[in-house]
């Protein structure tokens, strides 16, 4: 029977063997018996340098909306007009008028209500993550994880060969899936993912801890891959290079979906398309974190790139699924 | 200073001298010429956190998870504590190609089909199981039979332990070094055999149970993914710090003896200062820091290559030196 995590009695135990004399002692030994939870490690610095944070274009969708919970059918209205019953047809298809700017005028300091820390006034809340919490390792694992010969042996698949009568050279094993080959990951900086830089910053943060540095290339580019890309600041992006063939690539990005309004880094379809041609080619079939529904993004760029839709309804179950569904061109 | 009573392990009570020489064929030098409590006293310098972790441990019978900076010393802890503690020493490096049956049993499948297909060659189940270092560990005799009975003219597999002082040593110490490189499920697999300290070989149905008095388990990670929460909720864990200056040429002094005049204690200090500078623009730039084994090494190059008048002369030599056995490109 498994034993069951620290507990007080694992305390009690060290506690009266080891006879503490002082506080600091005590300190110690109870610090050495917490229990504890894995944490992130993502430096910062690298992702500060690359984003050079853009304001949201008038045609990035809010947050809140991106983070309304999927309803097959229901299409997301403008950011800008909520209340219109706009539907954003998929990309590269019709030409949205950008929404008129009016410049901000602030009012006069004494017209602004000064607010004091007993008026009980509360600052916004920041909205749930995309994934929830408790989920994004799973899920984040589940999309890093590649199949590999195991050790245990496929019984079926050895009794069809013997069945056969073909000469057994090797034995069957069954298939693992495994976080050895690693995974390149590409965070688009362009402005229509600046509504869930959060999010973002949440995803790259768990996937360092998940394989370590030493098996993720993080690398930034604004728009699509293929107008360069690196792991620092901007001005030290080259042309982006496959890593080695059957490494997943995850792309955090939004295709293009977001629209083209007054984003001078938006990217059409047909060049999203171009590079994952390009990546396939290379052995590195492209994944794509995708913060809209699916059916935003054409059917023709759909084909290209496996896309896992990125929202509230994500489960590694479902990631699996996808990844089962695609294995023709992923899992290269 | 932290004041308990030291139940289990005090480094500063080990006993004398040990002139056995019983087990010249290991190369490992913590356990050659039977002077493994002696090497231990001379050369390892135990923080007072980590001596009272390995109590802890020790007293709730729990895997002490050791996690630090490369270069810090955990598995030296492992090795130098299970010399002081005279246990019979067992190492497993783990790798990303490491599964859990792998430190437990695996089974020689092929050479079993190979037989079977030859007339009366087919020996019993056992004799094609391959013990892992836990069960060694945990159970020798067992393990040296792949779990069979021993009989007269069976050939014994050979134990893998370091044994310091005699074979048949009641206790053990397993150190499963970078448990983190493993795939997550690694650790997950493994919880119910590290916490009852036996487990079954799937292959025959054999329970394995434990034929020592007590194993200690030490687990090392540098901290770069993170491991399962259900399986750090069951460790003791102690965080080596980074090494100091101070420490450094403690370190120093016990390995090559204090008190031979300004040329050892200006060469200690110089290392040790070039250590620190090391480990500040490895960290800036994101590359492996120097250890303390290197440091170590430097010590004893200089000390065997250099006279005293080294910080006079040949200061470009001296910088090559330090460059092949210590920078090793850091600067560049």
């Amino acid at each position: 029977m498994r034993r069951p995590p620290l507990s007080l009695g694992d305390r009690i135990e060290a506690f009266g063997k080891l006879r503490p004399a002082d506080a600091a002692t005590s300190a110690a030994l109870a610090d050495i018996l917490r229990p504890r939870e894995p944490q992130g490690a993502l430096k910062s610095a690298a992702r500060r340098a690359a984003i050079q944070t853009a304001s949201p274009s008038p045609g990035a969708v809010s947050d809140t909306l991106l983070r309304q919970k999927p309803d097959a059918g229901t299409d997301i209205p403008l950011a800008n007009d909520a209340t219109s019953n706009a539907v954003i047809p998929p990309m590269g298809t019709t030409k949205v008028t950008p929404l008129e700017r009016r410049p901000f005028v602030p009012p006069p300091a004494s017209a602004t209500p000064q607010l004091d820390s007993s008026s009980g006034v509360k600052q916004p809340r920041d909205p749930p993550p995309l994934i929830g919490l408790n989920q994004t390792r799973a899920i984040l694992a589940t999309l890093v994880a590649r199949p590999h010969e195991g050790i245990a042996i496929d019984v079926a698949a050895l009794l069809r060969r013997i069945v056969s009568g073909m000469p057994l050279k090797s034995l069957p094993r069954r298939e693992v899936w495994s976080l050895r080959r690693g995974a390149q990951l590409l965070v688009d900086c362009s402005p229509a993912m600046t509504p869930i830089s959060k999010d973002v910053e949440a995803i790259e943060r768990r996937l360092v801890s998940i394989l370590g540095r030493d098996r993720l290339k993080h690398l930034y580019f604004a728009g699509c891959p293929s107008r360069d890309a690196g792991p620092g600041e901007r001005s030290t992006w080259k042309a982006w290079k496959p890593s080695n063939a059957g490494t997943p690539v995850i792309a955090l990005t939004d295709l293009g979906c977001a629209g083209s309004m007054s984003n001078d880094e938006w990217v059409g379809a047909e060049e999203w398309g171009r590079f994952a041609d390009y990546a396939r080619g290379a052995g590195s079939a492209i994944i794509a974190l995708l913060p809209f529904p699916v059916h935003r993004v054409p059917p023709v760029l759909a084909r290209k790139i496996t896309i896992v839709p990125w929202n509230e309804a994500l489960s590694a179950a479902r990631v699996r699924r996808i990844l089962n569904d695609s294995r023709g061109h992923v899992h290269t | 200073m932290l004041n308990y009573q030291k139940t289990y392990f005090d480094p500063s009570a080990l006993p004398a001298f040990a002139k056995v020489r019983n087990n010249p064929d290991r190369d490992d030098w913590a356990y050659d010429a039977g002077a493994s409590v002696e090497a231990t006293r001379r050369h390892f310098v135990f923080a007072e956190e980590a001596i009272l972790a390995i109590n802890v441990a020790l007293a709730t019978r729990r895997p002490l998870l050791v996690s630090g900076e490369a270069g810090s010393g955990k598995t030296s802890l492992a090795r130098f504590a299970a010399a002081a503690l005279g246990r019979v020493f067992y190492r497993e490096t783990v790798t990303s190609r490491t599964q859990a049956s792998d430190l437990l049993s695996s089974f020689d499948a092929l050479r079993r089909l190979s037989h079977a297909q030859l007339k009366n060659k087919l020996l019993p189940e056992q004799a094609y199981v391959v013990p892992g270092k836990f069960w060694w560990a945990i159970s020798p005799k067992s393990a040296a039979q792949r779990g069979l009975k021993a009989q007269k003219g069976q050939a014994a597999l050979e134990d893998p332990g370091l044994y310091p002082t005699r074979k048949g040593a009641r206790q053990a110490a397993l150190l499963l070094d970078e448990i983190d490189k493993a795939d997550p499920d690694v650790p997950n697999d493994l919880l119910e055999s590290l916490d009852e300290r036996s487990f079954t070989v799937q292959e025959t149905g054999d329970r394995i149970t434990p034929e020592r008095d007590d194993v200690l388990i030490f687990l090392t990670t540098n901290g770069e993914r993170e491991l399962p929460p259900a399986f750090l909720r069951r460790c003791v864990t102690i965080e080596l710090p980074k090494p100091d200056k101070r420490w450094l040429v403690e370190v120093a002094e016990r390995q090559f003896g204090t008190g031979s005049g300004p040329f050892k204690d200006a060469l200690y200090d110089r290392l040790a200062q070039e250590v620190m500078e090391l480990r500040a623009s490895a960290d800036a730039q994101g590359r492996r820091p120097p250890s303390t084994s290197e440091f170590v090494d430097a010590v004893a190059t200089c000390s065997k290559l250099l006279d005293e008048k080294w910080v006079d002369r040949d200061a470009a030599q001296l910088r090559t030196l330090l460059d092949t056995v210590l920078s090793k490109g850091v600067r560049s």
